[in-house]
């Protein structure tokens, strides 16, 4: 069934953003079991059930032009969030094509893709653009070709070289990040980036998923959840931007929390670009409110139980401290074991 | 996210306490000042490995009977280091010497100018360090405190562990979201 898009809402401001009852019931809830602790949760990203989140490479869904409109005002004011090494030109080419076939592939309502060798016509008819390029030819865009692209696709995206044993992050957009900073991680290698990540690290859960990475095949690529709380449907929950959100963790209360507080599912896709070598790494977000994820009263219960027995150093970390207690107490309502307690 | 323990400073550089021993053919050493003392340390080190030495300092001059020279700015040196190392042999170890700025600075040049990590040994002098505010982009010198206000934008910063090589500098972000600048507080 081809996907329907909403008018544009905000991840800011006024926060408009809503889920409707199809995107609540096809939301990636990340949590297997009742706890939670970090592991090497990589999968072989086969295709998914018809309407899931996992049935396509890139998942469009009802938020795509709220999300492209959020990506263009994150732009305006910085565009470095956008930053391609001159070494990852051919990698941003790569991405371009990938990106642009699996649309048009996956949904042709919406986007068409003409190819006449290295001449290409890119149509989007969600946003209304038609584009007429030079495949490889960087002054036939009206742009950077990985920003071209990635400001018509929804979620952040990075492209990691592959050198030296290590992935080295070299290129991105990054306008909706759970708490980090593509202008300063820029450069930095896979064990680098992920220095300030609590426990994973002695758990040798980075060194295994670094193996794993580089051995990832062409047309052979793995996904893996991950999640945070985010107070407000932000999209931009970047480290440059913290000083304009992080006060609002203090705002969380008992009345406003279950409207308030949002699980933020980032479902990481990792495919291997194939003439560049390079690994492409998307991170597509998905948000939801309490409100919205207690429709659905097993996930409340678990996750009532997750953020209750979380270790402490992750919720920390993944910076719900203030407001964790809030959280767990009004989740409770969902947890028969733990009201009869 | 800024849980930073002493355990995982992956991000976090360490610099070299004395010239590793293993054999190559000739060692450049580039000196912020060639007259401070640790640099007359290693370069004796060096000398008693019977390696022959070339020093390139900024300012100052060592007091030893080393080949040395001096440039007079940081694009100078840039450029001499490109040269010295077109005609290095390939077993080449380059060491420099100076204030982390400074040491990531030249450990940029001589990756552009074709060494690899693994050739490069960092001398880190004196207490100086740089501060990147996330919120701004703005570079500025720091001593070893945890906490500073970003000279551009005004907002207090802690100082992370995180450091990015690129940009030879640790990660500055808002110490008090609530209050970002601090004018809100008595
Ligand atoms: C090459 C692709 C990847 C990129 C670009 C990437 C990037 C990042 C970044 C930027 C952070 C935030 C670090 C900070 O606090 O500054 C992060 C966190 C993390 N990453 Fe990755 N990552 C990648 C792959 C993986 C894989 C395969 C795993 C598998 C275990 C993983 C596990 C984690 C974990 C556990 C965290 C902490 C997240 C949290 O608690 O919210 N990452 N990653």
């Amino acid at each position: 069934m081809p996907v329907t898009l909403k008018p544009v809402e905000t991840y800011r401001d006024d926060f408009t953003f809503r889920n409707s009852a199809e995107a609540i019931a096809r939301f990636p809830f990340p949590f297997p079991e009742d706890s939670y602790m970090y592991s090497v949760n990589i999968e072989p990203a086969t295709a998914g059930a018809p309407g899931s989140v996992f049935e396509h490479w890139f998942d469009i869904d009802e938020h795509y032009r709220s999300e492209m409109a959020e990506r263009a005002r994150v732009l305006e004011r910085d565009p470095d969030r956008c930053l391609v090494m001159p070494h990852m030109q051919q990698a941003g080419w790569d991405a371009v094509e990938m990106l642009m076939t699996h649309l048009a592939t996956d949904y042709p309502e919406w986007f068409e893709l003409e190819r006449d060798g290295e001449r290409w016509l890119w149509r989007n008819h969600a946003l209304d653009l038609c584009q007429r390029f030079t495949f490889g030819d960087p002054a036939s865009l009206p742009c950077e070709p990985l920003e071209y692209i990635t400001r018509q696709v929804q979620g952040d995206f990075a492209m990691l070289d592959q050198r030296d044993g290590n992935l080295w992050m070299d290129a991105g957009m990054i306008t909706c990040p759970a708490d980090w900073s593509i202008k300063f991680d820029a450069g930095m290698s896979f064990t680098q980036w992920h220095s300030p990540v609590p426990m994973a690290h002695q758990l040798g859960v980075f060194d295994r998923a670094l193996k794993y990475l580089m051995n990832i095949q062409v047309d052979q690529p793995v996904r893996r959840l991950n999640w945070t709380l985010t107070v407000n449907p932000r999209l931009d929950t970047s480290s440059e931007t913290f000083h304009e959100w992080g006060g609002e963790r203090a705002q969380v209360s008992a009345e406003n929390v279950a409207q308030r507080v949002h699980l933020r599912v980032e479902l990481q896709f990792m495919p291997r670009l194939p003439r560049s070598n390079a690994l492409l790494f998307g991170i597509r977000t998905y948000l939801i409110s309490l409100e919205e994820l207690a429709s659905n009263p097993a996930w409340a219960c678990r996750l009532h139980r997750v953020l209750r027995d979380l270790p402490e150093a992750i919720a920390d970390y993944k910076g719900m401290t203030l407001y964790r207690q809030t959280v767990v107490d009004w989740l409770r309502q969902f947890d028969p074991q733990a009201r009869a307690a | 996210m800024t849980s930073d323990t002493a355990s995982h400073k992956h991000s976090t550089p360490v610099y070299a306490e004395a010239p590793s021993p293993v054999p190559c053919q000739q060692r450049i050493m580039l000196a912020q000042d060639a007259s401070h003392a640790e640099v007359a340390r290693f370069v004796e080190a060096m000398q008693a490995l019977q390696q022959p030495v070339t020093l390139v300092g900024l300012t100052g001059r060592a007091p030893h009977a080393v080949q040395q020279e001096i440039v007079s700015d940081r694009a100078s040196l840039g450029q001499r280091l490109t040269v010295l190392l077109d005609d290095a042999p390939l077993c080449t170890r380059l060491h420099v010497s100076g204030d982390e700025a400074f040491l990531w600075h030249c450990h940029a040049l001589a990756q552009a100018a074709g060494l690899a990590d693994e050739q490069i040994e960092l001398i880190r002098l004196g207490q100086r360090r740089h501060l990147y505010c996330v919120h701004c982009s703005c570079l500025q010198e720091i001593a070893e405190e945890g906490e500073a206000t970003c000279q551009d934008c005004g907002v207090r910063l802690l100082v992370r562990e995180h450091f990015s090589r690129r940009l030879g500098a640790y990660m500055g972000v808002c110490l008090d979201a609530c209050d970002p600048r601090g004018e809100g507080r008595p």
